[in-house]
């Protein structure tokens, strides 16, 4: 009954009339700006984040929580009218969802991902509740090796899910912790790596290379694209699904929400394979499995019921252990930073509010993303329809000025232009920039973790084999490296890839 | 290894080198040996402590040696590879979207928000001058609007939105 306790706080954390109105912002701002083409969820989050750093924090998490669902949502939007996944986790929806759309069923297909992905997101959410505490707990008797161990194995986690050449994400790994040591260190004061510069001496901030490698490099990769003629589907249909939609698709919403939940656990799995393995889990269910790819329901209702709940549960490793398992969640725990909050097993006890407040804003904020995107889709297909002139001026002011408003510092600014250049660098070196983030925001937790555990042992290395969390988590971070490196095995993952 | 050691044997130096310098992985590797040597350079110029208690350049060099190696590999390997070359940059959304956030970053504490706004519109619609004629007018005013409204009055920006007026 500890349970209906905890929940019964988190309702009443959220039931006041300011956070309802955050969560209700968060998501609409993320829809509504997830929505646009050419913007990512994660574009979304980073362009958004400014907006939360002056609330309490309570407040800015739940409002952070509105717009990463709201992002995500926005982003299968466009993923079915357009054809244009914003983000690997939306790229099956756009299979089938976009043929649905070409069938005149676009209305359909939003409607079924709307439902699939509130009831996913409800379900998610119950779990959340129950296997959060379980897992808190086990962190508990964590010690710094253990940490490290764990936090070695996400980012290995986030290199299987790189797009391209697992060589390459190891290398932008690298790359992200070697920009967190940035700044100054923390046990000598010196400055590390800042070349002189007096706006390095703090360190980068993560919304100065959130902002740049993702977000302004996309703007100037997108802008060398010819504006071809884009496919948006004008009619829209009934947005309800009948009777036989429902029929067809519930089963499909409830596998994906089984297989979303289980696999958003994981460190570095996430949003994207939980939705590839609902899509092919239901292509091999199904009784005529040619339909999919022309328009097949359970191919929509699959893969977005298990996105969502893949999105959601990825929140109980980085709440109680502090551990993002993707691009999103790690811009989510620089912002928790920001806010003074170190996620972490501790979290539920010292602040059960906040913790049981952002479980309670999940169902909320779905019940607010059903309410606003069943009689609003009209109003997305129009901002659609902006053309990309118009909104990357745009987005590149809510750049700059997100920028300059973290500690009103032009030099800030400067710096995300430089990163801008370097991200589309990457870009242009098929290099995926999500590695590079997670390594970006998990470095200098790794390090305090990996000085601390030495510390613990007089330097001895031995303590990373001999704890027995620590040796089990290498050892599976060791396996999954060897995994992505022996050819054979490597082949078969791209085949997954490309299914 | 065949082009590398072709590379090194002289045999047709200038192909193989003109090819490689257009691989994606040779050029994304040379790009992380560079970092990782800077990282080095720098980490060794710093304290090196013991693994007990390390100093502030333990990690930054050894960090800096791995991703070194890695790149050296990583460019290696492209010269081995399959051909794959790297794609043109464009020259015009580069120079407009880094003017646009140069110019935005330099005007805005002396000339306050929507003037710097302005600028950056501007530079950055230098990358695609289509559109009717009253759209790059009515596009400055309108972004100006909200963002002074939501950034300077919402969330209480301390900056002018025009010189000297705002505060």
């Amino acid at each position: 009954m500890e349970l209906l306790q905890n929940l019964a706080l988190g309702m009443s954390v959220v039931m006041t009339v300011d956070n309802l109105m955050y969560c209700f912002f968060g998501a609409l701002l993320g829809t509504v700006v997830g929505v646009l083409p050419g913007v990512g969820p994660v574009v979304t989050i980073a362009l958004l984040l400014p907006m939360t750093f002056g609330l309490p924090a309570v407040t800015a998490i739940i409002m952070l929580a509105g717009i990463y669902y709201g992002a995500q949502y926005g982003g299968s939007t466009t993923a079915i009218l357009m054809k244009l996944p914003g983000e690997p986790s939306s790229v099956v929806t756009a299979i089938d969802g976009h043929a649905m759309a070409q069938k005149g069923q676009a209305g359909v297909a939003l409607g079924i991902a709307a439902i699939g992905s509130f009831i996913a997101g409800s379900i998610a959410a119950l779990f959340m509740a129950l296997f959060s505490p379980a897992l808190a707990s086990l962190a508990l008797k964590f010690g710094p090796a253990d940490n490290f161990a764990l936090m070695a194995f996400g980012l290995i986690g986030a290199v299987v899910l790189a797009r391209g050449d697992p060589l390459k994400a190891i290398a932008m790994v690298l790359t992200g912790l070697a920009f967190g040591l940035v700044g100054t260190d923390v046990s000598s004061n010196q400055a590390r790596l800042s070349f002189g510069f007096s706006s390095l001496a703090d360190g980068i901030s993560f919304v100065v290379i959130s902002m740049g490698l993702v977000g302004v490099s996309e703007i100037i990769a997108n802008l060398e694209r010819p504006e071809g003629e884009r496919s948006i589907q004008h009619r829209i249909g009934k947005v309800w699904p009948d009777r036989a939609a429902f029929a067809a698709s519930w089963r499909a919403i409830l596998r994906g929400t089984g297989i979303g939940s289980l696999l958003g656990v994981l460190p570095g799995a996430g949003a994207a394979l939980a939705a590839f393995t609902a899509y092919s889990s239901e292509k091999k269910l199904a009784k005529d499995p040619s339909r999919f790819g022309r328009g097949a329901i359970e191919g929509v209702a699959g893969p977005e019921s298990a996105n969502n709940a893949a999105a959601q549960t990825a929140l109980v490793p980085l709440l109680t252990l502090g551990l993002p398992s993707g691009a999103s969640t790690a811009l989510l725990l620089g912002a928790l930073t920001i806010q003074g909050i170190v996620p972490g097993p501790q979290i539920m006890d010292d602040m059960p509010d906040l913790f049981w407040g952002v479980i309670a804003s999940m169902w909320i904020g779905n019940i607010m993303l059903v309410v606003l995107n069943l009689p609003l889709i009209g109003l997305w297909v129009r901002m659609m329809r902006i053309p990309y002139r118009l909104l990357y001026p745009a987005i590149l002011l809510f750049c700059a000025i997100g920028v300059f408003s973290l500690s009103s510092n032009p030099a800030d600014v400067f710096l995300t232009a430089i990163f801008g250049l370097l991200g589309y660098v990457f870009i242009k070196l098929d290099c995926d920039p999500a590695p590079l983030l997670l390594g970006f925001i998990l470095g200098p937790l790794m390090e305090e973790d990996f000085r601390r555990a030495l510390i613990i042992t007089q330097g001895d290395f031995g303590v990373f084999v001999t704890r027995p969390i620590s040796a089990t988590l290498l050892a599976a971070a060791l396996v999954l490296l060897i995994t992505l490196l022996v050819p054979a095995i490597r082949r078969g993952r791209e085949v997954a890839f490309q299914e | 290894m065949s082009s590398f050691s072709s590379l090194l044997s002289g045999h047709a130096p200038s192909r193989g080198l003109s090819r490689a310098l257009r691989q994606k992985d040779f050029l994304a590797g040379l790009l992380f040996l560079l970092i990782g040597i800077v990282v080095t350079v720098q980490g060794a110029e710093l304290a090196q402590g013991s693994a007990q208690r390390m100093g502030p350049g333990y990690l930054p060099l050894r960090l800096g040696l791995l991703l070194g190696a890695l790149g050296f590999v990583i460019a290696l390997r492209g010269l081995r590879g399959a051909d794959d070359p790297l794609p043109a940059f464009a020259p015009l959304p580069i120079v407009a979207g880094t003017a646009g956030l140069l110019g935005f970053g330099f005007a805005i504490e002396t000339t306050g928000l929507v003037p710097a706004s302005a600028l950056l519109i501007v530079a950055a619609r230098v990358a695609s001058w289509k559109g009717a004629r009253f759209e790059l007018p009515l596009l400055v005013l309108a972004l100006s609007a909200i963002v002074g409204v939501i950034f300077r009055y919402g969330l209480g920006l301390p900056v002018d939105l025009w010189p000297g007026w705002g505060n």
